[in-house]
């Protein structure tokens, strides 16, 4: 969501749109799952522990790649029909087609994957996310382009980042390392 | 405490199960070899790199001992 906040840096760089957004919101999607990678390994497991979860979970955690892979379909025509001026044709113009997007592109799989993982603060996520383009759309008569997305998904970015990060500091007080205990 | 989390895992190492029971290290290892004494629990010695993993798992007689604490349970709390 950060990533979408930012993506107009793509054109400042002489990406032509849509494609410079796509490719620097990719590249801070690699860079968190890079993050994620390094943090499970050298701070997650240190202070956890190795555990491998039961069948249930891995049951869940099937039925969210299904999940997952319809979303990216979805994300995918959703691409295609904006490059090819077509979304209009498609949903109803106006301020309905950015909410319908964001609820189904976001909020649903967000919320699907809140669900399997049972991480309750994902719901949050998925509302503010589902209602990012809505806000963005709303913001453009006032502040105009890139600032309009940059309110909006940067702003919701920033939230879930610090959300993020009080989480984080929060885990390191509960299971401080071996040296500090 | 120990079976409860072992059941609804597949295995976790020393580390997690002290972490999440809050036990010392010689009181969990203590009641571990109980259990396993019991055959409720498998305890498998890996090594990964130069570091040596003790693994914990529960076994199926330690599902079905843990099940059937669970069911007396809900009836005894039942009244």
């Amino acid at each position: 969501m950060f990533g979408l906040g930012i993506g107009w840096i793509g054109d400042l760089i002489g990406l032509h749109y849509p494609f410079g957004p796509v490719i620097i919101i990719f590249g801070i999607d690699i860079l968190a799952i890079l993050i994620i990678t390094l943090g499970k390994k050298y701070i997650t497991k240190p202070r956890l522990g190795q555990v491998k979860f039961g069948k249930e979970r891995k049951k869940r955690k099937k039925w969210l790649i299904v999940v997952l892979l319809l979303n990216v379909i979805f994300s995918v025509i959703i691409f295609i029909l904006t490059i090819t001026g077509n979304l209009d044709q498609f949903f109803v113009p106006g301020l309905f087609t950015p909410l319908a997007i964001g609820l189904m592109g976001l909020t649903v799989p967000l919320s699907l994957v809140s669900f399997y993982l049972q991480v309750p603060r994902f719901y949050l996520y998925a509302l503010l996310g589902g209602f990012g383009f809505f806000f963005t759309e709303l913001l453009y008569p006032l502040v105009g382009e890139p600032w309009d997305i940059v309110i909006s998904y940067g702003g919701i970015g920033v939230i879930i980042l610090i959300i993020g990060i009080c989480s984080f500091i929060i885990f390191l007080y509960n299971y401080p390392s071996e040296k500090a205990r | 405490m120990i079976l409860s989390l072992l059941y609804v895992i597949e295995s976790a190492d020393f580390k997690f199960v002290k972490g999440q029971t809050n036990l010392s290290w010689g009181n969990l290892s203590s009641h571990i070899s109980k259990l396993e004494e019991a055959g409720y629990v498998e305890v498998e010695k890996k090594s990964k790199g130069k570091k040596p993993i003790t693994l914990f798992k529960l076994t199926l007689q330690g599902r079905k001992a843990f099940e059937k604490y669970r069911e007396d349970m809900k009836q005894f709390l039942k009244g």
